[in-house]
């Protein structure tokens, strides 16, 4: 029962912050899109995950889609390594562990 | 006082298809073309929605699901095709890698 | 304030979301149209365009709730749908691109990618020749 709650909790919290994601980044990306100049740095980062079931990859690369600004390329064979193609890198490692730190912290206490 | 808001969202969205078919004709790959395409099945479904509540029937809201669903298969094909060569492959593995 | 007042401001909101949502949807296609490369241009489509149809659609849902006093699940379902299908399809579409040899912008300033490609490529390569 307790379990329950606190899954609920998570899955909550999950589409909370899925939200708060997909309006802040949908306004910088609208920014930059508005901006007469373009003033963007694209690129590639490569994201290694420690989910390791379909499900959870899956549901972390179709958040990253979801959200302005990423975009997952493609997933390596092992699914352990994802691709993505970001819109504005200033620090690649950092633009990694933002990711790594909320969506794949909140993925993990949704299925574990 | 809403009927001209719903209208003038109508005219923006078919302003947006406008620039989406720009782009849809004037791509450099074909995965331009396709994006665009996709982007203009996704503004039409969105233009139905608000025809629908302006002309006061909910008869259109049919037709919101079905071109969702011919968009989604239509780019999923698409971009199958440009990546291989192929829609539907049959490894003799399975694997589609 | 009269309810028939309240009505008013109700519907007046709604057809405000959706307008909201219309002209995210122009300003993405303006994406879509002035970015440099087909991976800049598929993050203004795929993605801008889903809130501004998630506002529309909402729009409409609620309009259709509290005006017509009508519960449409269909909208519900198109939101839904179009929530599950559109990351696909831009996923999709981006790595056919980058496989079928789209370049990147030359203002891009990283590529993790090309490594893994060619390394994938190489054992293909490799299989083949084993086999014949």
């Amino acid at each position: 029962m307790m379990r329950m709650i606190r899954k609920t909790g998570a899955v909550l919290r999950l589409i909370a912050m899925f939200n708060k994601e997909l309006l802040m980044s949908s306004v910088t990306v609208l920014r930059e899109v508005l901006r007469p100049r373009l003033n963007i740095r694209p690129g590639i980062i490569k994201l290694d995950t420690e989910l390791r079931s379909d499900f959870e990859i899956t549901l972390l690369s179709i958040l990253i889609c979801l959200t302005p600004g990423t975009l997952t390329l493609d997933v390596s064979g092992d699914g352990k390594t994802l691709y993505i193609h970001a819109m504005d890198i200033n620090d690649p490692d950092e633009l990694a562990a933002q990711i790594k730190g909320s969506f794949e912290r909140a993925i993990m206490e949704v299925t574990r | 006082m809403t009927t001209t808001l719903l209208w003038v969202s109508l005219i923006l969205l078919s302003l947006a298809i406008l620039g989406a078919l720009y782009r849809l004709l004037k791509g450099p790959s074909i995965a331009d073309r396709i994006a665009a395409l996709d982007t203009i099945g996704i503004l039409l479904l969105s233009m139905i929605a608000v025809l629908g509540i302006t002309t006061g029937t909910r008869a259109y809201f049919d037709i919101i699901l079905v071109i969702g669903i011919l968009t989604f298969i239509g780019t999923t094909a698409m971009a199958r095709y440009i990546e291989r060569g192929v829609v539907l492959e049959s490894g003799d593995d399975g694997t589609n890698h | 304030m009269s309810l028939e007042m309240m009505e008013q401001i109700i519907e007046v909101v709604f057809a405000i979301l959706i307008l909201l949502g219309a002209v995210i949807a122009v300003i993405s296609v303006l994406g879509l149209i002035r970015l440099p490369d087909v991976y800049l241009r598929s993050h203004a489509a795929t993605k801008s365009a889903t809130l501004g149809v998630l506002l529309i659609l909402l729009g409409a849902f609620f309009y259709t709730w509290f005006v017509h006093d009508f519960f449409s699940i269909k909208l519900l379902l198109g939101i839904l749908f179009v929530f599950i299908t559109s990351p696909v399809a831009g996923h999709l579409n981006a790595r056919a691109a980058y496989r079928s040899g789209v370049a990147l912008w030359k203002g891009s300033v990283r590529d993790d990618f090309r490594e893994a490609i060619k390394q994938e490529r190489q054992l293909e390569i490799e299989e083949i020749k084993n086999r014949n």
